[in-house]
């Protein structure tokens, strides 16, 4: 790699790495935070909490 | 049919760890090396016998209920290990502040002791809580039984074989100097063949869960077991000089090798050391107070931002070094982003307790997590903020470092695991509650103020003697020579041992009291206050 | 089937565990294996002698990197203290790197010929009596162990396997050339030259001329520590990229 094509890469990844981090994150917290999806949560956040027996 | 597949490849696995060992004991050539190969022999050849026995044996009926043997011994490992950790610990402390306690052999000096009680206490405490606990909740939020008869009982032998090769080589000086990865290259081998059969059966167990949703806390022991098998696997990658000798070169050089042992080294704290024991809190803080977590979505949240951010992390510990500009802001960058994901945990950890108050008050099981959570997010804005470069100039190659690793160290990771043990020793055994809530208390003060006295001489040593280092006279010439910046840490080490040695008294006090649980003499001493535990699990 | 589909989602669940933690280190240590950009060229540069690296085991042994550092930073206060700043071509030989986490004593990078070899000595058996305030262990049986220099091929051969450009000569000579270079005579001072260049210092190191012990490699390795890179002739340009 020539010291050139190292920063342009940089500059690259500086500029539109941190878009695509952002981006990613959007998607990740609208995947997470998605109304229809609060059942699941809901129901997986008493898993500690409710009768523990062991069922086969 | 894929029962029998599955003895032969388990077989043949237990009969490669039983050939290393025996390669050693007939070709090595020094005391410790060949008593490692005994030590392996010995192990690999009973776990083969072991499994031949019930090879011919008719399919056994398994019970319906949850595994919990193993992870008895688990708990009882794991304080084992830790009463050694600590104690080796303070006696390291002793030998900064009075260095003629050193004795100036080989096997008693600072540099050969000191991966023991690292080892000891990461590997041995925390590593045996991690698997206690992960068997622990895996079965109960699966609502199954681990998936295997044999294999929890060679993760839990092969791993603890892997802590006891690496502590009894120190002293001979088996050792790669890799910080957090000392030993030697037949000991990772026989972690990596543990580990193996750890993910495997972890895998499975899930696989078995009557539930549709995996719980979080598995997510994080799976991150935990995931992510330290690529670690232990990329970092330990080395040239053995041959069989008679235990000495190894590393594959990696220089640069190289800095940025990988630092890749690795950053990540045993974030998988280790934090992935894994929130985990733990995920489950037993949720349990204890007796309310699902803050906001489970928010724990999701954290755990895929902690996964992808730590591991950019670790050329933070190289600020200003020869490695590459570029590597360095990147990890800054990302030690400061890591931030948002850790302190969305310690809310949602202390959220959690909101309508549970007065059992922290009551409870010291609950108490031990709460304070974690506090001590999660001290040593985590710490963290971000010593990975600043220009703060790092400061605390580089200080105490500083040194105090921050041991406010996470024993602030958060002991304290989770003191408070998950609490509850779960009398739940595995099926007692009525801890055998003293009085002990139980003492043991919490005693380990506060021990963490406080250590942290705080750390941080005025840290700084001190940085600044003494860039002290400057109008000439231009170094106001202090270098060993005048070591003689003002001497009051500094002695409160250090002191702190240790009360924290090391706490532990003391919390392993009789997990001894006389299990003994199961329980005494109801504190009237109404005594049974905040009696919410068993079955 | 039921079953077999979760436990797709539990593999798959873990693939993106894997997935996503190795990013970091796709990142930030595979572009560190495109040399040219992490590795200086710099002049003088050459694989540890037998004695030195036979030294260097030793301190990798006594985990010295506990207590002392062998990277000088770019900072002011560092370079003022112990010399110009390290170069990553400097440990590139360096299986594994020592550079450390903590300066309980002073850093190490460039402590070659800064003292004399009966200093040392004296130091390492015992700190105290040399520097007073020193909070460092002694190590008086260096002094009394006889240098096991049998491995040593093996050493270089394994080296040499890592990357390391050693010749098969060197490595085969490994043992007697350990030897040979803690000959107070220095009776084969031009033979090691030829293997090794100019650059290294052929004496007794430990003030005992009849035997070769840990202590003559220990000092040998910490007498030569900084001392290869000639640093009049590098580009300085060509550093600060």
């Amino acid at each position: 790699m020539s010291p050139e094509t190292h920063d342009a890469v940089l500059v690259f990844s500086k500029t539109w790495g941190a878009v695509y981090l952002f981006v990613v994150f959007i998607l990740v917290a609208l995947w997470t935070y998605w109304p229809s999806r609060r059942k699941i949560y809901d129901h997986a956040a008493q898993s500690p909490l409710g009768d523990e027996d062991i069922r086969q | 049919m894929t029962r029998i597949i599955k003895s032969y490849v388990l077989l043949a696995a237990t009969f490669a760890i039983l050939a290393l060992g025996v390669s050693i004991l007939g070709f090595g050539r020094d005391g410790a090396y060949i008593f490692h190969g005994w030590l392996i022999a010995l192990a690999a050849g009973w776990a083969l016998m072991w499994q031949l026995n019930k090879v011919t044996d008719p399919e056994p009926e398994i019970p319906l209920e949850y595994k919990d043997d193993v992870i008895k011994w688990g708990v009882l490992a794991c304080f084992a290990w830790g009463v050694i950790g600590f104690t080796v610990g303070d006696i390291l402390a002793w030998q900064l502040a009075i260095p003629s306690l050193n004795g100036d052999m080989s096997w008693s000096n600072f540099g050969r002791i000191r991966p023991i009680h690292t080892t000891a206490v990461i590997f041995g405490f925390g590593g045996n809580a991690l698997i206690a606990t992960s068997f622990y909740v895996v079965q109960r939020t699966s609502r199954a039984r681990l998936a295997s008869e044999i294999l929890p009982w060679l993760v839990f032998g092969g791993y603890n074989l892997f802590v006891l090769l690496a502590v009894t080589g120190y002293p001979f000086g088996i050792t790669q100097s890799k910080e957090y990865a000392e030993p030697e290259w037949y000991a990772d081998l026989v972690l990596l063949f543990a580990w193996v059969a750890y993910l495997y059966l972890y895998m499975k167990t899930l696989a078995r869960r009557a539930e549709p949703h995996i719980y979080v806390a598995n997510w994080c022991y799976l991150g935990f077991i995931v992510v330290i098998a690529m670690l232990h696997v990329v970092n330990n990658l080395a040239v053995p000089v041959s069989i008679d000798v235990p000495k190894s070169y590393p594959l990696f050089a220089g640069v190289q090798d800095a940025m990988t042992q630092w890749w690795y080294g950053h990540n045993a704290v974030g998988f280790l050391l934090t992935a894994g024991f929130l985990g733990m809190m995920y489950y037993f803080l949720p349990k204890a107070a007796g309310r699902p977590i803050y906001s489970y979505r928010m724990s999701i949240l954290g755990f895929w931002g902690i996964t992808f951010l730590y591991l950019w992390a670790g050329s933070h510990h190289l600020h200003y070094t020869a490695l590459p500009d570029w590597v360095q802001y990147l990890g800054m960058t990302m030690s400061i982003i890591l931030l948002v994901p850790s302190w969305g945990s310690v809310f949602n950890g202390l959220l959690t307790l909101n309508g549970a108050w007065d059992k922290v008050r009551t409870d010291p099981a609950i108490r031990f997590m709460m304070v974690a959570m506090l001590f999660y997010g001290l040593a985590t804005f710490e963290g971000s903020f010593l990975a600043i470069r220009p703060v790092n100039t400061l605390s580089h190659y200080t105490d500083w470092t040194v105090g921050h690793v041991h406010a996470g160290a024993l602030g958060w990771v002991a304290f989770i695991t003191f408070g998950a043990m609490y509850n779960m020793v009398p739940w595995v055994w099926k007692r009525d509650g801890v055998y003293s809530l009085r002990l139980e208390a003492w043991h919490f003060w005693l380990a506060l103020g021990g963490t406080l006295i250590y942290v705080a001489a750390m941080w005025n040593s840290g700084i001190t003697q940085s600044l003494m280092w860039q002290t400057y006279q109008p000439s231009g010439a170094f106001t202090y020579a270098f060993i005048d910046t070591v003689e003002t840490m001497i009051p500094y080490y002695w409160m250090r041992a002191i702190g240790g040695f009360l924290y090391l008294l706490g532990a003391l006090i919390g392993s009789y009291n997990i001894y006389m649980t299990v003994r199961g003499a329980h005494l109801p001493d504190e009237g109404a206050d005594a049974k905040p535990l009696a919410v068993a699990a079955e | 089937m039921e079953h077999a589909k979760l436990e797709r989602n539990g593999i798959a669940f873990a693939l993106a565990i894997l997935g996503v933690a190795s990013l970091g280190g796709l990142f930030e240590i595979a572009p560190l294996f495109t040399i040219e950009n992490t590795v200086e060229e710099v002049e003088g540069m050459r694989p540890y002698t037998p004695l030195e690296l036979a030294g260097r085991d030793i301190y990798v042994r006594e985990g010295c990197y506990a207590c002392h550092s062998q990277m000088i930073r770019t900072l002011r206060s560092d370079v003022d203290r112990y010399g110009h700043f390290s170069l990553a071509a400097e440990s590139m030989y360096d299986h594994p790197h020592q550079w450390g986490s903590k300066r309980t004593g002073p850093d190490l990078a460039r402590v070659g010929n800064k003292y004399s070899d009966t200093w040392h000595v004296a130091h390492l058996e015992a700190p105290r009596e040399v520097v007073e305030g020193s909070v460092m262990p002694g190590y008086p049986f260096l002094s009394e162990t006889r240098l096991n220099t049998k491995h040593l091929s093996g050493s270089l051969a394994a080296l040499a396997a890592a990357g390391v450009p050693y010749t098969d000569e060197q490595i085969e000579w490994a043992a007697r050339d350990a030897e040979r270079q803690a000959d107070p005579e220095a009776e084969y001072e031009f033979e090691l030259y030829d293997l090794y260049g100019e650059n290294l210092a052929v004496r007794d190191f430990d003030g005992n001329p009849n035997e070769v012990t840990e202590m003559d490699a220990i000092v040998a390795y910490l007498q030569m520590l900084g001392t290869l890179v000639d640093f009049d002739s590098i580009d300085q340009e060509e550093i600060a990229r």
